[in-house]
């Protein structure tokens, strides 16, 4: 179809709204663009965070030189005529709006070829006016290329975030349009490196393979019908979790979601298994009848709106349950010695462990072979709650260790009697039990040490520095600012394709899981611009990784030793996020709990 | 089946195999021991998908027969019998309670079909050698410590064996050491040498084989042609094990070859010495301080370790070391240098450094068979 001018009675149906809001928006109209065309290539450079240049070449069907300046007009487009189109539209976009809002908000060069034309056609447009035109070779397909985003507009550009923020929302744009299209060899370069490149080999695994390395060869392949909804892709075996749902992507009918439903109703599939602040990795697409899915509500259209939105939402709970049961036990007798990792049966079992360790398990979706304590097993009546005596937890701070004397009273000392479910510390003190959460009560004990250390002190570097794999947005954070790096102490060093070099760190985070811990300080690189807030919540996100988990069985030295610590802190009665650490019972709540009183 | 064995042979065997028998396992057979007649033997087979152990013994059969049964139930039991009779173990035609039986003493095991459980994989058409037992056995000590336990690189939580010329390099290394023991091989019998080849065998694999090696004899080893399995044969014992794939690091660069400052110890001294320390240095970052300097005069010269807790307070400890070279300092990480001086047999090593912020070297002296190499710590000194 050429491009038209929609008629009035459809352009009014449309709903209206600014599209061109950031850098990213610029992208994902650009790119959505390129898909529309046809296209099996797509590279997306940008330069400061896309605000100083964002350029998208593709190979797609391109545009005739007698449309070239039609495309740029306001509700001008090759995808639709008529109302009827308007409930069926398969492309991505169809408003015939993009193109004129960016011409309008900054300086467009356009250049395209179709095939068949022997050269290619460009133009040249700033605040809607025509600036030139002419004629060049290049190779068929178009290359858009914006420069200075809101420069005539100093109101909006004041609303742009700093280029890591910016930077890092382009590429999760980009990311997202890779994962639906993996048919499709995207290239994304910021500032001249190179962030995510897809090889378009059609398979989703590669693509993840690129955006989250090895974790990429575990997920497990989900295909699910029911009536009216097919649900396909790809989601991670219980044990591989990321800290953030960042590694969450749900589209329907192509189309990114942005709402969070349809990430907790994954979740939901892993019951109890997903231990908490942890999230599986996911890319589900979801199939329905064009009609059934209205995505005429908001132009940045991420926010699709479904007829029956629980149909979706149940559809996406039983598509990953069902591929993680079905990956679940039994391997074919054949397939020995291929299946994961058991724990052997420990020589020295310690004896004073109350209750078997709940291990992450690796099947939630089973029994587990030992009894656990009930996450909410707490002693009846008023023993469950902090008493009194325990003083009121200490007021949540923001800059937790820099403050002034401790909040709440010390700690008395303590002696350790043994560790509950492998996650709480069981201790006696002069006035009866003290329950200490084992991760919040090391947090706390790191966080004071990750505040107070000096400068360059007790740094681990690596005799082989490690590479570790970022998402594009993440390194794209990072490499705008390192500050957050320098502030934990990690030193590191962007290569190709999102991927960091490790090359040393803090003795307490050797041997963590350095790519997640770079994955969360990427995001708050891009997340937090308030700076001294940022560097507080990048101390916080380093001693949450070095501390003991939950789930982890500590000797009675190293429970006695994170006591110890947790004893001289300033503010050990609470976790730098503000949980308790401790929760004391006291000698007389036991004693009216045995009714010895 | 009918079988009878020595009640001591047994135990033994279903102590070795249950190691291999994990804890929990989602595959409920697999907390089974499988038991076969093989000829005029009884084989004993436990797995947990990752390795998988066979033990062979000599056994009375008068009639043949398999099946499983939970592995910690019967070894228990077996364990807590009388060693002068012999154990009388019968399987009724298609039954699956396993009668066992012996002098006054009589247990009926309810078991699982031999067909649910997972089958060894052979390993064959790949390289073969022969390793001695107790070299092997020192070796291991010296290189699993050093490997990788989190996963976060999957390549160096396993050791790498290397066969080329006579030798077999073992190497592990966790990012911030590297422990290297190179292992003579028995001259090449009339086969000719081995082939060249390098693998990964996980650490624990050969954490269980080292406590299965004795102090003589030999071990043999295979790989099988993909270079994914690899299996050990110690007289009437195979573990089967699952290799891990991807490129070792090449780590020939890592081990520095010039020095600034050689200090000659003890090890039983240098260690002992770091213990104290640590002990001071528990404050997560585990800092322990190296001071070497030169003796004066032809007087010997000393190391001097140390360590400093804010709050906690400070200790210093000194030991005779013959120096070469200049006064030096460094730090390391107390656990490393514990790791590795634990496992050094009595005698002197020797440490060299080159600077606070290069690597440091650990040879023992007298045998020029293991390397160590060991990141510093950067501190405020
Ligand atoms: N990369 C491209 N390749 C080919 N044609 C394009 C490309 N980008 C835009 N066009 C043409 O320009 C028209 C207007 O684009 P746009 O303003 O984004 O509106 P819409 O995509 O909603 O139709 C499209 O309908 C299409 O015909
Ligand atoms: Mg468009
Ligand atoms: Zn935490």
């Amino acid at each position: 179809m050429p491009i038209q001018r929609l008629p009035p009675e459809v352009s009014r149906q449309i709903a209206a709204g600014e599209v061109v809001e950031r850098p990213a928006s610029v992208a994902k109209e650009l790119v959505e663009n390129s898909l529309d065309a046809g296209a099996r290539r797509v590279t997306v450079e940008m330069q400061r965070g896309g605000a100083e240049r964002l350029r998208v070449v593709d190979d797609g069907c391109g545009i005739p030189e007698g449309e070239l300046e039609l495309a740029f007009a306001r509700h001008a487009t090759s995808k639709l005529s008529t109302i009827e189109d308007l409930a069926r539209v398969a492309t991505l976009g169809f408003r015939g709006e993009a193109l004129a809002a960016i011409a309008a908000a900054a300086e467009v060069r356009c250049s395209s070829r179709p095939a068949e034309q022997l050269a290619a056609a460009w133009i040249r447009i700033a605040g809607g006016e025509l600036l030139g035109r002419g004629r060049e070779g290049k190779p068929h397909g178009t290359d858009i290329g914006m420069t200075r985003l809101f420069h005539a507009q100093p109101a909006r550009r004041k609303f742009l975030r700093s280029a890591g923020a910016e930077a890092a929302a382009v590429a999760g744009v980009v990311t997202r349009l890779a994962l639906s299209r993996p048919d499709v060899r995207f290239t994304l370069t910021s500032d001249g490196r190179l962030l995510l490149r897809t090889d378009g080999s059609g398979e989703l695994r590669d693509v993840c393979r690129a955006l989250y390395g090895s974790a990429a060869d575990h997920l497990l392949p989900v295909e699910f019908e029911a009536p009216g909804v097919r649900v396909t892709g790809l989601v991670s075996p219980p044990g591989t979790w990321r800290g953030s749902r960042g590694a969450m992507t749900v589209f329907v009918n192509g189309r990114w979601v942005s709402s969070r439903a349809p990430l907790f109703a994954i979740e939901r599939a892993y019951q109890d298994g997903l231990p908490t602040g942890q999230h599986p990795l996911a890319v589900l697409d979801v199939r329905l009848a064009p009609e059934e899915v209205d995505v005429n509500v908001h132009p940045a259209k991420t926010d699709v709106r479904f007829r029956d939105e629980r149909v979706v939402l149940s559809a996406l709970t039983a598509a990953a349950h069902s591929a993680i049961s079905r990956s679940a036990p039994v391997p074919a007798a054949g397939a020995l010695l291929s299946g994961g990792a058991q724990t052997f049966e420990g020589d020295d079992a310690a004896p004073l462990r109350l209750v078997s360790p709940p291990w992450a398990p690796r099947l939630p979706l089973e029994e587990p072979a030992v009894p656990q304590l009930p996450a909410d097993a707490r002693s009846p009546g008023e023993a469950a709650a902090p008493p009194a005596s325990a003083g009121p937890p200490p007021a949540r701070s923001a800059n937790g260790a820099g403050d002034a004397p401790v909040a709440g009273p010390a700690l008395p000392p303590l002696r350790i009697v043994g560790q509950v479910g492998a996650t709480y510390i069981v201790a006696e003190g002069p006035e009866g039990m003290f329950l200490i959460d084992q991760h919040a009560a090391h947090e706390r004990v790191l966080y004071e040490r990750f505040c107070a250390r000096p400068e360059g002190e007790d740094l681990q570097p690596l005799l082989v520095p490690q590479v570790c794999q970022l998402s594009p947005g993440a390194s794209a954070a990072l490499v705008a600012d390192r500050r957050v790096l320098e502030t934990v102490g990690v030193q590191a060093d962007p290569l190709d394709g999102g991927a960091w070099l490790v090359r040393a760190v803090p003795a307490p985070l050797v041997k963590r899981d350095l790519s997640q811990l770079l994955s969360e300080l990427g995001a708050l690189a891009a997340e937090e611009p308030d700076l001294p807030r940022r560097r507080d919540r990048s101390l916080m996100t380093a001693a949450c990784h070095a501390s003991v988990r939950a789930g982890m069985s500590l000797s009675l030295d190293e429970m006695r030793e994170i006591v110890l610590a947790l004893e001289s802190c300033r503010q050990p009665r609470t976790c730098p996020h503000g949980r308790p650490t401790v929760v004391h019972v006291p000698a007389t709540a036991l004693e009216r709990e045995f009714r010895r009183r | 089946m009918k079988v009878a064995i020595p009640q001591d042979s047994l135990a033994r065997a279903l102590g070795i195999v249950s190691r291999a028998v994990p804890s929990r396992s989602p595959l409920p057979v697999v907390s089974n021991v499988l038991l076969t007649t093989d000829d005029h033997r009884l084989k004993l087979v436990a797995t947990n998908l990752e390795i998988a152990l066979t033990v062979w013994i000599g056994a009375q059969v008068s009639e043949e027969g398999t099946i499983t049964v939970p592995a910690r139930l019967f070894s228990e039991f077996v364990s807590q019998l009388k060693g002068d009779q012999p154990v009388q173990i019968t399987l009724p035609p298609r039954s699956r309670q396993l009668n066992v039986h012996c002098g006054r003493d009589e247990a009926n095991i309810g078991g699982m079909p031999a067909d649910d459980f997972p089958v060894v994989p052979e390993v064959t058409d790949g390289q073969r050698l022969v390793l001695p037992a107790r070299g092997l056995r020192r070796a291991i000590e010296e290189v699993v410590f050093a490997a990788a336990r989190d996963d976060s690189r999957p390549v160096l939580t396993g050791v790498h064996v290397q066969v080329a010329d006579g030798v077999a390099e073992l190497a592990g290394a966790d990012g911030f050491r590297l422990a290297v023991h190179r292992l003579r091989l028995p001259a090449p019998s009339a086969e000719g040498s081995p082939e060249p080849f390098s693998v990964n065998i996980p650490w624990s694999t050969l954490d269980h084989l080292g406590r299965l090696l004795s102090e003589s004899g030999d071990v043999q080893m295979a790989v099988n042609g993909e270079r994914t399995r690899a299996l050990f044969r110690l007289d009437d014992i195979e573990l089967v094990t699952q290799l891990i794939p991807g490129t070792f690091p090449n780590y020939q660069q890592l081990i520095p070859t010039t020095y600034a400052t050689r200090a000659r110890v003890s090890v039983e001294e240098f260690l002992h010495e770091t213990k104290i320390a640590a002990i001071f240095a528990r404050d997560g970052s585990g800092i322990v301080r190296l001071h070497v300097t030169p003796g004066e005069g032809g007087g010997p010269g000393s190391l001097q370790v140390s360590a400093r807790a804010d709050e906690v307070g400070d200790n210093r400890g000194e030991i005779d070391a013959a120096v070469d070279g200049e006064p030096s300092k460094i730090a390391f990480n107390s656990r490393y240098l514990i790791d590795v001086l634990s496992v050094l047999e009595p005698g002197e090593l020797a440490l060299e450094t080159s600077g606070p912020s290069n690597p440091g070297v650990l040879r023992p002296l007298g045998h020029d068979d293991y390397v160590h190499v060991v990141m510093p710590m950067f501190v405020q000194w």
